[in-house]
C-alpha cells in the first residue's frame, strides 16, 4: 500500500530536520520554489488530484484554495487546523510528533499556491510532544532558510507562526479557530461572510487541516493523476485512520480510501483481543452515526460508502467499541464531552446538549424513564442543523444513532414512569 | 439630488415586495411587508450575531433555516417564507430550548409585560414544559454596575449588552464566560459596568437579566403607558418616552412618571440615550410646587395668577421677565410678547440656570439645557453675567422656570433678586426663588405640557402631554395668559402657529409637520439652518 503521509514514521528521528531532509522533506518545496510552478499550477495540481479535507468535512481542497480572492489589496493567510480533539482520533497528533516537517512543507507550498505570506499554525493546548515538536521544527527550518525570509534563496519569503489553543474542541471548527486566533472567545462565525473571503483579522483566509496539508507535496511530486489513482473515484488518496478500542494492535494507519472497514480490524489492526466480541464502530470519530457488526463488515473507508451506510467518514477515528461495553455509559460520556465543548452561543446547541446530558445522567442513575428517552429523542431531532457550527449535530448523530441502533440497551435502563 | 436606493424583489409570503437592495430581510420584513420575524439577538442598530436562532426563515432554494439577520436582499427573486409550519416548529424549538434553564419567575421579574420570552412563548410556543431534570443555577441580583442589575440565570445570551459596550460606547465592560449552558455575562474581574450609557443594556436586554436598579421593584410594565417626548437633560435633545401610570392608577396626581427610555430617531440619538438623562423623570415627580401663594399665604391659581397681574402691571417698564433655557419656545415667546405688547417695554431674558457639564462625541453635551437654540431664535437668550445688572432697580420680576439661585457663586444675583418688591415666580419645582416669591404660580412638569424644544442642530422637537397638570397646578401658558389678561394665547399650538407667521427662524413649520421625529426648519426648501 502506498503512504504517503506516514512514509517517514519508521525512520529514526523522523521529526529532525536533517533526517527529514535525508528521507526528501522540502525537495518537493523547492521543486515548487526554483522551477518555479506557479501558483495556479499548484492549485490546479491538488485539484486534479481530488485531495478532500481530512477534518472531517471532506471539502475538496484545491476548489477551497481557488476561492481566494487574489486582488483585495489584504494579506492572505494560511490557517493549520491542528486542533485535533475528536474522541477517536489522533492522527495528526502522531503526524506532527513523527514528520512536523512534512507538515510545514506542505503548509509552505499551499501558502504559495494561495499567495500566503503568513501561516498560522493553530495547536491543540492539550498537545505538548506535538507542540514542541512543531515548535522546534519550524525553528530548525527558520535556521536552515526553509521558513521565514526567502524561503531556500528562492526570493519568496513566508512566516510560520505557531499559536497554541487554550484547550477547545470547538476551535477545530475554522470560524472557531479564526476567533481564537484573533483573541477572541472561540466561537464559530456566522456565514457568510466565509474565511476565502473574510477570515482571520478580516482578511482572506483559507484554514486547512494537517494531514490534508501532508498530502501536497507528494502530489507536487507525483502528480494530482497519480494521487487520484490511489483510493476510490469520489474518494482518492490515502487517510489515517485512528483506530482505538481492544484491538489487538489500536493505532493509526493510512491505508487507501475505500479499504474495508473490516479488513483493517482484522488484519492491521489483529482482530479482537482475547475474550472480546465486536459490538459497534463509530468509524469517523465520536460525531458520527454507530454502525453495528453486520455494517461493519461491509463498509468501506471512503465517504462515499461510509454515507451509503448512514454514517460518515469524519476525521477518521474508529472507535471499537467491545461486548462489554454499556452504549447507554458510552453515550453518556459522549454527551459530557459535547455539552462541555459547546461554546454556548447558539440557542439549540446551548441548551440542548446539556439538556441531552442531564437525561442521560438521569437514566445512567437508574431514575430515567420512557418519557426521558422520547424527550432526549425528539430534543435532538430539534437541535438538528439549527445552529451556526456543527457541534449540535455531532451530539445529535451519536444520540440518534445509538437510540435507534441499540433501542434494548435504554430501554432496560428506564422505568415505566417516574419512581417513588 | 441623492440618487434613490436600489430596490430588488422579494417574494415574502406570497406577495412580492420591492425593498432597498443590500438590505437585511429580518428589517425588509418589518419595513416593507410590515412582517415582524421574531428574534433575541437582533438589533438594528448593533452588529449581527446570529446566535439566538429565533429568526430563521425559509428560502427557497437554500439548505436548512436560514437566519433573516444574516440574510441581505441582494438580488431579485428571493422567495420567502416566515410562518412555514417548518419555521414555527423551528420557532417552537427555540423557544423550548431558552426555557430550558430559565427560572421562569416572572411574578417577581421586572421584565414581566415587556419581555420577549413572554411574548413569545405565548405567540410561538405555548406548551408545557418538558423538563425533567435540573436547571443550570447561576447568580442572581448582581449589581453589575452602579445602575444595572444582573440575574444570570434569566439570560438567554444573546449578546446584545456586550455588542452595545463593544460598539456604541467603546468601553467593552461585558464578557460572556464560560461554555454551554454554563455560559454567563459577567465582567472583568474587579471592573463594573460603568459607563455614562450603562442602562441601555438593561433596556435592549430582551429578557429580565438586565435591569435598571433605579427602576427595578418600582412599577409594572403593562400599567405604564409611554409618552413620546424629548429629554430635557441637555441640548442634544434625545427622543425619550416618559413611561407613566396615568390618572386611573394615581388618583391624586393625576399621573406618576417612572422612568424614560430613549425612543428611536436615527437623526439624533439613534436608539440610545445617556444614564444622567434617565434621572430626569425624578423632578415631575418630587419637590413639586403645589400650591400657589400670595405672600406666604396660599391662595386659588388663579387667584393668584390676577394678584401678580396687578403688581406686575403697577410696576410698568420698571419690570423685567427672566426665564430659563428650559423653556418651550412657545412660553418664550408669550413671555416675550407679555413684556412687550403687554406691559409696554419689558425685557425678557432667557437665561441658563445650569453649569456646564460633561460632555462626550456620543450624546452627551455639556451644554445641559434642551433650548438654547430655540431661545436665540426667539431673540431671549441673554448671557447670566447680565442678570444682576438687570435686575437691578426693577420694581417687579417675573420669573419663569429659573432658579436663580444657581450659577451665582458671590450671591449677586439672588441679593439683587430680593430686593425687587415684586417678584413673581412661576416655577415646577421649589427653589431658593420660590421661597422668595411674593407671588408664587405652581407650573406643570415637562410631561404635563405641551411644546417645543430646539436642539443643537436646530430640530424643532415636540414636547408632548402625558396627563393633565397635576392638582393645583396650572400648565405654564395658562399663568402667562393670565398675566397677560387674555391678550396672549393660552395654547401651545396657537403661540406655535404665530411663531411660525413672524418668526423666520420657524417659517414653514406647522404643529403636524414637526411630528414624532421633530423637524428642521427651513431644509425642506433648501434654506441653510
Amino acid at each position: 500500500m502506498t503512504k504517503i503521509i506516514t512514509k517517514n514514521w519508521g525512520v529514526k528521528d523522523s521529526h529532525l530536520l536533517s533526517v527529514a531532509r535525508a528521507n526528501g522533506v522540502y525537495s518537493n518545496l523547492e521543486r515548487v520554489l526554483k522551477t518555479p510552478i506557479a501558483p495556479k499550477d499548484v492549485v490546479e495540481a491538488v485539484k486534479k488530484s481530488g485531495l478532500r479535507g481530512r477534518g472531517g468535512a471532506g471539502f475538496p481542497a484545491g476548489m477551497k484554495w481557488s476561492f481566494v480572492p487574489q486582488n483585495t489589496g489584504k494579506p492572505i493567510y494560511l490557517c493549520v487546523n491542528a486542533d485535533e480533539s475528536e474522541p477517536g482520533t489522533n492522527k495528526d497528533r502522531e503526524i506532527l510528533e513523527r514528520d512536523p516537517h512534512l507538515m510545514i512543507e506542505g503548509a509552505l507550498i499551499a501558502a504559495w499556491a494561495i499567495g500566503c505570506r503568513t501561516v498560522f499554525f493553530y495547536i491543540r493546548g492539550e498537545f505538548d510532544l506535538p507542540e514542541r515538536r512543531i515548535r522546534a521544527a519550524a525553528e530548525e527550518a527558520m535556521k536552515a532558510g526553509i521558513v521565514g525570509d526567502n524561503v531556500m534563496g528562492s526570493g519568496w519569503s513566508c512566516d510560520f507562526i505557531v499559536h497554541r489553543g487554550a484547550g477547545a474542541y470547538i476551535c477545530g471548527e475554522e470560524t472557531g479557530l479564526i476567533s481564537s486566533l484573533e483573541g477572541g472567545r472561540g466561537e464559530p462565525k456566522i456565514k457568510p461572510p466565509f474565511p476565502a473571503v473574510k477570515g482571520a483579522f478580516g482578511c482572506p483566509t483559507v484554514v486547512n487541516n494537517v494531514e490534508t496539508l501532508c498530502a501536497v507535496p507528494w502530489i507536487i511530486e507525483h502528480g494530482g493523476e497519480a494521487y487520484a489513482k490511489i483510493g476510490t473515484e469520489k474518494s482518492p488518496g490515502t487517510k489515517v485512520i485512528s483506530v482505538s478500542g481492544r484491538v489487538k494492535r489500536p493505532g493509526n494507519y493510512e491505508i487507501p480510501l475505500g479499504y474495508g472497514l473490516k479488513d483493517l480490524i482484522d488484519n492491521e489492526c489483529g482482530g479482537m483481543q482475547d475474550g472480546y466480541r465486536l459490538k459497534a464502530v463509530i468509524p469517523g470519530g465520536s460525531s458520527v452515526p454507530v454502525m453495528k457488526p453486520e455494517q461493519v463488515a461491509t463498509l468501506k473507508l471512503d465517504y462515499e460508502s461510509c454515507q451509503a451506510h448512514g454514517t460518515f467518514l469524519g476525521s477518521a477515528g474508529c472507535i471499537v467499541v467491545d461486548h462489554t461495553q454499556d452504549m447507554v455509559k458510552l453515550l453518556h460520556v459522549l454527551a459530557r464531552f459535547y455539552s462541555h465543548e459547546s461554546c454556548g452561543q447558539c440557542t439549540p446547541c446551548r441548551e440542548g446538549t446539556g439538556w441531552a446530558y442531564r437525561i442521560l445522567t438521569k437514566i445512567v442513575q437508574g431514575r430515567g424513564t420512557k418519557k426521558d428517552i422520547d424527550t432526549l429523542r425528539s430534543l435532538t431531532q430539534q437541535m438538528d442543523g439549527a445552529t451556526i457550527c456543527a457541534l449540535a449535530s455531532a451530539l445529535v448523530m451519536p444520540v440518534q444513532s445509538f437510540l435507534k441502533q441499540f433501542p434494548e440497551e435504554f430501554e432496560a435502563k428506564v422505568q415505566e414512569t417516574v419512581p417513588a | 439630488m441623492t440618487q434613490p436606493t436600489p430596490t430588488v424583489k422579494v417574494n415574502i409570503n406570497g406577495e412580492d415586495f420591492a425593498v432597498p437592495q443590500g438590505a437585511r430581510l429580518i428589517d425588509a420584513a418589518r419595513d416593507v411587508a410590515g412582517v415582524e420575524i421574531p428574534h433575541f439577538c437582533y438589533h438594528p442598530h448593533l452588529s449581527v450575531a446570529g446566535n439566538c436562532r429565533m429568526c430563521a426563515v425559509e428560502i427557497e432554494g437554500q439548505r436548512g433555516l436560514p437566519i433573516s439577520c444574516n440574510t441581505t436582499c441582494d438580488k431579485d427573486g428571493m422567495k420567502v417564507l416566515t410562518e412555514s409550519d417548518r419555521v414555527k416548529a423551528a420557532r417552537k424549538s427555540v423557544m423550548e430550548f431558552l426555557l430550558v434553564n430559565h427560572p421562569i419567575d416572572c411574578p417577581i421579574c421586572d421584565q414581566a409585560g415587556e419581555c420577549k420570552l413572554q411574548i413569545y412563548y405565548m405567540d410561538h410556543d405555548l406548551q408545557p414544559s418538558r423538563l425533567e431534570v435540573d436547571k443550570v443555577h447561576y447568580g442572581k441580583r448582581i449589581e453589575i454596575g452602579p445602575r444595572v442589575v444582573l440575574d444570570q440565570e434569566r439570560c438567554v445570551e444573546c449578546t446584545r449588552c456586550i455588542r452595545f459596550c463593544d460598539e456604541v460606547t467603546h468601553t467593552s465592560e461585558l464578557r460572556m464566560v464560560n461554555r454551554g449552558d454554563h455560559n454567563i455575562i459577567s465582567t472583568f474581574p474587579g471592573t463594573s459596568l460603568d459607563n455614562d450609557y450603562s442602562v441601555n443594556t438593561a433596556d435592549i436586554c430582551p429578557v429580565g437579566a438586565l435591569t435598571s436598579a433605579d427602576f427595578r421593584f418600582q412599577a409594572r410594565a403593562w400599567f405604564l403607558k409611554p409618552n413620546a417626548t424629548v429629554c430635557p437633560g441637555c441640548s442634544k435633545g434625545c427622543n425619550v418616552n416618559v413611561d407613566y401610570y396615568d390618572h386611573m392608577i394615581v388618583t391624586d396626581h393625576n399621573g406618576k412618571a417612572y422612568r424614560l427610555k430613549p425612543r428611536v430617531n436615527e437623526a439624533v440619538n439613534k436608539a440610545w440615550m445617556c444614564d444622567a438623562g434617565r434621572d430626569e423623570y425624578k423632578p415631575i415627580n418630587d419637590d413639586r410646587v403645589v400650591a400657589a401663594t400670595v405672600n406666604g399665604t396660599e391662595r386659588p391659581a388663579d387667584d393668584a395668577a390676577i394678584a401678580a397681574r396687578a403688581a406686575l402691571t403697577k410696576a410698568g417698564s420698571a419690570a423685567l421677565i427672566v426665564t430659563s433655557l428650559d423653556a418651550t419656545v412657545e412660553e418664550m415667546e408669550a413671555l416675550r410678547r407679555l413684556g412687550l405688547d403687554v406691559f409696554g417695554a419689558v425685557r425678557t431674558v432667557a437665561v441658563a440656570v445650569r453649569p456646564d457639564g460633561k460632555a462626550d462625541a456620543l450624546l452627551m453635551r455639556a451644554d445641559k439645557h434642551p433650548n438654547r437654540k430655540g431661545a436665540e431664535w426667539v431673540g431671549v437668550a441673554t448671557d447670566r453675567k447680565e442678570l444682576a445688572a438687570l435686575l437691578r432697580g426693577k420694581q417687579a420680576v417675573l420669573v419663569h422656570r429659573a432658579d436663580l439661585s444657581t450659577l451665582d457663586a458671590d450671591g449677586s444675583v439672588m441679593a439683587a433678586f430680593a430686593a425687587v418688591p415684586t417678584r413673581v415666580v412661576i416655577a415646577a419645582n421649589t427653589s431658593p426663588v420660590t421661597e422668595k416669591a411674593t407671588h408664587l404660580l405652581p407650573a406643570a412638569s415637562f410631561i404635563e405640557r405641551e411644546g417645543h424644544w430646539v436642539n443643537e442642530d436646530g430640530r424643532v422637537q415636540r414636547m408632548k402631554r402625558a396627563y393633565r397638570a397635576r392638582k393645583g397646578t396650572r400648565e405654564d401658558l395658562a399663568f402667562i395668559a393670565v398675566l397677560g389678561g387674555g391678550r396672549i394665547p393660552a395654547e401651545a399650538r396657537t403661540v406655535f402657529a404665530d411663531l411660525a407667521t413672524v418668526n423666520p427662524h420657524f417659517a414653514g413649520l406647522t404643529w403636524e409637520s414637526v411630528g414624532a421625529l421633530g423637524a428642521l426648519p427651513g431644509v425642506a426648501e433648501g434654506v441653510a439652518v
